[in-house]
C-alpha cells in the first residue's frame, strides 16, 4: 500500500543532499514546526512525520503520518511526500496517500525545507471546509495500482482555497 | 502488424532502421525494439479499421457521454484511458495556480467530435498510432484474453488526430485489431493489456529519466552567464541574505556568489544546477529569461490572461477541451494510456503551434463554460482540421513478453529519450518532451 516501496530505485543521497538533509534534522530537532514530530529512524533519506491536526479544524484530534523520500539530488528535485494509512479525509488527498499539492511537484523550489513542507500541508488541512475524498478517488487510486508515485502524476492545481 | 517492411526509425541508434524480422520488429543494429515507424505507404491498411462506423463500434459510444473511467468495469465497454494532456503546465510556477480535469472532458468532446466527424469521415486526416506490433497480451485478473484466433495477434490502434489537438480539441481512439481487420473491442480491464515487467521498466525510465519534467524550463545560458558574481561582505552577513537558500548554509564573509537579478544570492554551485533545470529564483520565483520560445510565448500570453483563480470543476463539465484552443494555444497533444500502469506515449508530433502554452490559468477563466466548450472546440476541430497526419508504430516486443516465461527485455536506455525525443532537438521543442511524460492526474476538486 501507499506506504511503502513505490518502486522506486533507491539511490543513495548525494552528499549535497546528505549534507543538507542533515542540516534540516539538526534544525527541525531545534525548532520543530507546530503539530508535527518526527519519528526517528536510522534512515535520512526517508522520514516518517507524525502530523497533529491543528485545533479548531475539521481534523482536530486526529494524527496522520507523512512518508518523506528524498530523491539523490534533493533539494534540486522535489522529495516524494505521501501520507500513510490512513490519509485524512480530504478534497486534495487520495485515499492512496497522494496529496494533491504543487509544491510537491512542479512548484517545487530547492529552498523549501521538509519544514516549509508540512506547514503548508497542516495548513492545506486546516483549511478544508468538508471530510472527502476528492470526487475521482477511486480512478485516480485504481490508476495508481502497483505503487505508481505521486511524482509521476501529471497533476492540475486549480484550487488555492483548500 | 502491419507497415512490414516499412521504414522505422531506431530511438537507440538514432536512425532509420528497415527490421530485418518482419514478425519481431527489433532494429538491425542493436536488436532493440524501440522503433517508431516513420514512413508507411500501406497506410490504406490500417486506415480500413478507422472506419468511422468501426470507431464507433469500437467504442461502444454512440451517445454524447463518455465516462472510460466508469467503462472500464462495463462489460464489453472499453476500459482504456484516453485523455488530452493538458497543453503545458510547466509555466506556472506560483502556487495555487489553476488547471482542470482533463480526462472526462476529453471524453466527452470525443464522442462529440466523432459524432460530428461521422459524415465527413473523408475529411479527417487522421494520425496514428499503432502499438504492440502484432502480440498484445494480456495477463491479470484471472488471464490471458480470450482471442478468436487463439493467438490473439492484437494490434493496438491508437488513432490521435493531432490537428484537433493541436487545435485543442482532441481525440484518441483505441482499437485492437485481431488480424481480421475488425476491431474488436477490449475485453477485460484494458489497463491490464500493459502489465509486463518491460513495461514497467520503460514508464520508469520515461518518467525517472526526465528531472524537468515538472516545473519550468531552464534558464537560457546568457542569462545564467550574466549573473553577477558577488563577494560577500560585512553588510551581507547578519541580514536574510547571509544564507544560501539552497544548502541552507551560511555565507563566508569574502565568499563569491551569484547574484541573481532578483538579487538573491546562491553558492554558485548551488544555484547553476537548478537554473539549469528551472528559470525561477528558488526563493521568489523570479523567472530568468529563457530559450524557450513556446515558453516565453505563452509567458507573455499569459499575462495578459486574467489572474487565475480558484475554481472548482464539476466533473461533467469540460473546460479541458479548450485549455489550448482557446489560447491560441497549438500545443503539443498527447496520448496517454492510463492503464494500471499508466503506459503513454507522446509521438513527437510537429506542432505548428501558434505557440501559446496554456499556463493553465486560462483553463479555470473559463470554467463556466464547460458545456459549451466541449461541443464548441469539438465542432470546430475537424473542422479546421487541415493538418497533421502522422501515424507512428512504436512496436513494443514486451508487450509479447509479457505473457511469455521469458524475461521481457530491458526497456533501450534510450526509451526516455525516445519518449521525450523532441526535447533533446533543441530548446525550441522541449515542449513536446515535457509534455508527453506526464501522467495522468487530473486533480479535481
Amino acid at each position: 500500500m501507499s506506504s511503502s516501496g513505490y518502486g522506486q530505485k533507491e539511490k543513495v543521497l548525494s552528499r549535497i543532499a546528505a549534507n543538507r538533509l542533515q542540516k534540516e534534522l539538526t534544525e527541525w530537532q531545534v525548532n520543530p514546526p507546530c503539530g508535527f514530530r518526527h519519528r526517528v529512524t536510522d534512515s535520512l533519506q526517508r522520514w516518517i512525520i507524525e502530523v497533529h491536526g491543528a485545533p479548531n479544524t475539521l481534523y482536530e484530534g486526529e494524527e496522520f503520518h507523512l512518508q518523506v523520500d528524498f530523491p539523490e539530488h534533493y533539494p534540486m528535485e522535489a522529495p516524494q511526500v505521501v501520507f500513510m494509512q490512513i490519509p485524512p479525509l480530504h478534497p486534495h488527498i487520495y485515499s492512496n496517500g497522494h496529496i494533491c499539492l504543487d509544491i510537491l511537484y512542479d512548484s517545487w523550489s530547492p529552498a523549501m525545507t521538509v519544514s516549509s513542507i508540512c506547514i503548508s500541508i497542516l495548513s492545506m488541512l486546516s483549511s478544508s471546509t468538508v471530510k472527502a475524498r476528492p470526487p475521482d478517488d477511486d480512478q485516480y487510486v485504481r490508476n495508481c495500482r502497483n505503487g505508481r508515485s505521486p511524482k509521476e502524476t501529471r497533476w492540475w492545481f486549480h484550487d488555492d482555497k483548500v | 502488424m502491419t507497415s512490414l517492411g516499412g521504414t522505422y526509425w531506431c530511438h537507440q541508434c538514432t536512425r532509420t532502421v528497415i527490421p530485418r524480422n518482419r514478425d519481431e520488429l527489433t532494429c538491425p543494429s542493436c536488436n532493440d525494439g524501440f522503433l517508431e515507424e516513420i514512413d508507411n505507404p500501406e497506410g490504406g491498411e490500417s486506415n480500413e479499421f478507422m472506419g468511422l462506423g468501426g470507431m464507433h463500434d469500437a467504442f461502444g459510444f454512440a451517445g454524447g457521454d463518455v465516462d472510460l473511467g466508469e467503462r472500464a468495469d462495463a462489460p464489453g465497454g472499453v476500459s482504456a484511458g484516453f485523455r488530452r494532456y493538458q497543453p503545458e503546465s510547466r509555466g506556472m510556477p506560483f502556487p495555487g495556480r489553476s488547471g482542470h480535469p482533463a480526462v472526462l472532458q476529453l471524453l466527452e468532446a470525443m464522442s462529440a467530435v466523432l459524432q460530428q466527424i461521422q459524415p465527413t469521415q473523408g475529411g479527417q486526416e487522421p494520425g496514428e498510432v499503432d502499438l504492440g506490433g502484432g502480440g498484445i497480451r494480456a495477463r491479470g485478473q484471472g488471464g490471458i484474453v480470450e482471442d478468436g484466433t487463439g493467438g490473439f495477434n492484437s494490434m493496438l490502434m491508437l488513432q490521435g488526430q493531432m490537428q484537433n489537438f493541436l487545435g485543442g480539441g482532441g481525440n484518441v481512439e483505441v482499437f485492437f485489431d485481431n488480424g481480421t481487420g475488425i476491431p474488436r473491442r477490449l475485453p477485460g480491464n484494458f489497463g491490464d493489456y500493459f502489465l509486463g515487467p518491460g513495461l514497467d521498466q520503460l514508464i520508469q525510465q520515461l518518467a525517472e529519466n526526465d528531472p524537468n519534467r515538472h516545473g519550468a524550463p531552464p534558464a537560457s545560458k546568457s542569462a545564467v552567464e550574466a549573473m553577477p558574481t558577488i563577494q560577500i561582505s560585512q553588510e551581507h552577513l547578519g541580514t536574510d541574505a547571509a544564507q544560501c537558500a539552497v544548502c541552507k548554509d551560511e555565507f563566508e564573509l569574502g565568499a563569491s556568489v551569484r547574484q541573481m537579478p532578483c538579487r538573491h544570492m546562491y553558492h554558485a554551485d548551488c544555484i547553476l544546477p537548478w537554473l539549469a533545470q528551472h528559470n525561477s529564483c528558488p526563493v521568489c520565483r523570479y523567472e530568468m529569461p529563457t530559450d524557450d520560445q513556446e515558453y516565453n510565448q505563452s509567458r507573455a500570453s499569459g499575462q495578459s490572461n486574467p489572474t487565475p483563480t480558484a475554481s472548482t470543476y464539476p466533473m461533467t463539465t469540460n473546460p479541458g477541451m479548450d485549455g489550448g484552443g482557446r489560447d491560441g494555444g497549438g500545443t503539443s497533444g498527447g496520448f496517454t494510456f492510463w492503464g494500471s500502469q499508466g503506459l503513454e506515449r507522446q509521438p513527437s508530433v510537429e506542432t505548428s503551434s501558434g505557440g501559446s502554452r496554456d499556463l493553465g490559468s486560462s483553463a479555470p477563466t473559463r470554467s463556466g463554460s464547460g458545456a459549451q466548450a466541449s461541443s464548441g472546440s469539438a465542432a470546430a476541430a475537424p473542422a479546421s482540421g487541415g493538418g497533421i497526419a502522422r501515424r507512428i508504430s512504436l512496436h513494443l516486443p514486451w508487450f509479447r513478453a509479457a505473457t511469455s516465461p521469458a524475461p521481457a527485455p530491458a526497456p533501450p536506455e534510450s526509451s526516455g529519450t525516445g519518449g521525450g525525443g523532441n526535447r533533446n532537438q533543441g530548446s525550441g521543442n522541449r515542449n513536446n518532451g515535457g509534455d508527453e511524460h506526464m501522467e495522468p492526474h487530473p486533480e479535481l476538486d
